[in-house]
């Protein structure tokens, strides 16, 4: 056994720099996810059954079919439409789809957590729908997929190493162009999966604490 | 334009068929192979001694903290220069099984702890050991949060088993590209592997609701669950 240890410390500037890419592709695809989830969420609640059920049925098909072949068919089948885009944002298309749809369900969830009661006093109350959605249902959703928010961020950070194979330079890309130069599969694949860890690890521990927080906040 | 080109289906029905073939073979073993070493994990995770718990702890923090495509590389790129070589079949189980089981002892750790802890208190109370107390009273209590959780990660095994077309482990994805090198058409050969998996993780979803029927537990899962990939 042998472990390079100048190597692998020599090699973390660079996978630190893939690293941050990850995390951008991550924030973006969970923006991005969650403007999807919105749309398809007031899809949902206002448009005809039909349209419900196609939101379904893509919901079910982003959840029920790999990430792995979302990334391909997206990134081969996109300039097919006349479409050129560029990897980055092929790559950040495939996971916001992705990422959106189970988003959608989270929302889904917070939707029917909150009590028709308070929905039921508020139109007691006379309030509009529009003000019902302001004052009752966001402010309980907000608290409510907050915490699985982070979660699913936590998912994307791990799910972005897919978008490597289609050549996207992230963090997992960095380690195999490191490991064509160098050989040394054993420091660069270890350092990379630390990086992973201190990533992955640091949301999941901010997602306990802000799961403490919004406890406070909770009606339900 | 897309389009779908059924010729495809018919021409490499064969690649098609051993590739799905292989794909349900081996997220089915890891599955298996996942149940076995969960049960080790979760009580480990549970254990009072501290080793066991360090032990079944950082295997699952491990494996639940980075992703599967850096899990594979590992393991079939990395444990060569440790001097351990494994075989690209062995190299997919091992990593999709310690995947599966890591995924499941969570899940399984979460449905224990949902069960409220006079449970196994008045049991052992009343003289039953502490194997027979969560036999009989702390699982049956836990199925109804471990049957949807056990789902979600179940398919997540399935999905993930495509990754392992990065090492050349000849399942459906890696049957896809390949048909994809020979014809050129990405959107009839993407398009069969995600009906193919769509159905297979549909199927899953089906048979373990059909069982929590048969069962008769009432799904107690939490209303958001954490994400399968």
């Amino acid at each position: 056994v042998n472990f390079d240890v100048w190597y692998a410390i020599e090699s973390l500037p660079a996978l630190v720099v893939g690293a941050l890419v990850t995390v951008e592709v991550a924030i973006l695809a969970i923006l991005l996810g969650l403007i999807v989830a919105g749309l398809l969420t007031i899809g949902r609640q206002s448009a005809p059954r039909s349209a419900g059920l196609l939101i379904a049925a893509y919901v079910s098909l982003a959840r029920g079919t790999p990430l792995f072949i979302q990334v391909l068919f997206v990134y081969y089948t996109l300039p097919s439409f006349g479409i050129d885009i560029p990897v980055f944002a092929a790559g950040v298309i495939a996971l916001s789809l992705n990422g959106g749809a189970y988003i959608t369900e989270m929302l889904r969830g917070g939707l029917t957590a909150i009590p028709r009661g308070h929905i039921e006093a508020a139109r007691a109350l006379g309030m509009p729908g529009s003000l019902i959605w302001r004052h009752i249902k966001l402010p309980q959703l907000f608290i409510f997929v907050l915490p699985p928010l982070t979660v699913e961020f936590a998912a994307l950070v791990k799910a972005s190493s897919l978008l490597s194979i289609i050549s996207l330079v992230e963090l997992t890309r960095t380690a195999q162009g490191l490991i064509s130069d160098s050989f040394k599969p054993v420091e660069i694949w270890i350092m990379t999966g630390c990086i992973y860890f201190v990533l992955c690890y640091a949301v999941s521990s901010a997602t306990r604490h802000i799961e403490r927080l919004t406890a406070n906040w909770r009606l339900v | 334009v897309f389009q779908f080109d059924a010729s495809i289906l018919i021409l490499y029905r064969d690649l098609i068929v051993s590739g799905f073939a292989n794909t349900v073979l081996f997220s089915g073993a890891s599955i298996l192979l996942g149940v076995v070493g969960a049960v080790i994990l979760a009580f480990g995770r549970l254990s009072r001694r501290k080793l066991a718990r360090a032990f079944a702890g950082s295997i699952v923090q491990a494996v639940r903290n980075t992703p599967f495509l850096v899990q594979v590389f590992t393991l079939y790129y990395a444990l060569p220069g440790l001097g351990v070589s494994l075989s690209v079949n062995l190299a997919g189980l091992t990593a999709l099984s310690i995947f599966a089981a890591a995924n499941f002892a969570e899940s399984l750790r979460g449905a224990i702890l949902s069960v409220p802890t006079g449970q196994l208190e008045s049991a052992r109370s009343v003289g039953m050991p502490y194997g027979l107390g969560m036999r009989r009273i702390v699982i049956p209590q836990s199925i109804g949060y471990l049957i949807p959780a056990l789902t979600n990660n179940m398919i997540g095994v399935v999905k993930e088993s495509s990754v392992l077309s990065v090492i050349t482990l000849p399942e459906l994805t890696m049957a896809t590209q390949i048909i994809l090198g020979i014809t050129f058409s990405p959107a009839t050969a993407y398009t069969i592997a995600g009906v193919l998996y769509w159905i297979f993780t549909a199927m899953i979803a089906m048979g373990m609701a059909g069982a929590q029927k048969l069962i008769g537990t009432q799904s107690k899962a939490p209303i958001w669950m954490e994400s399968d990939r």
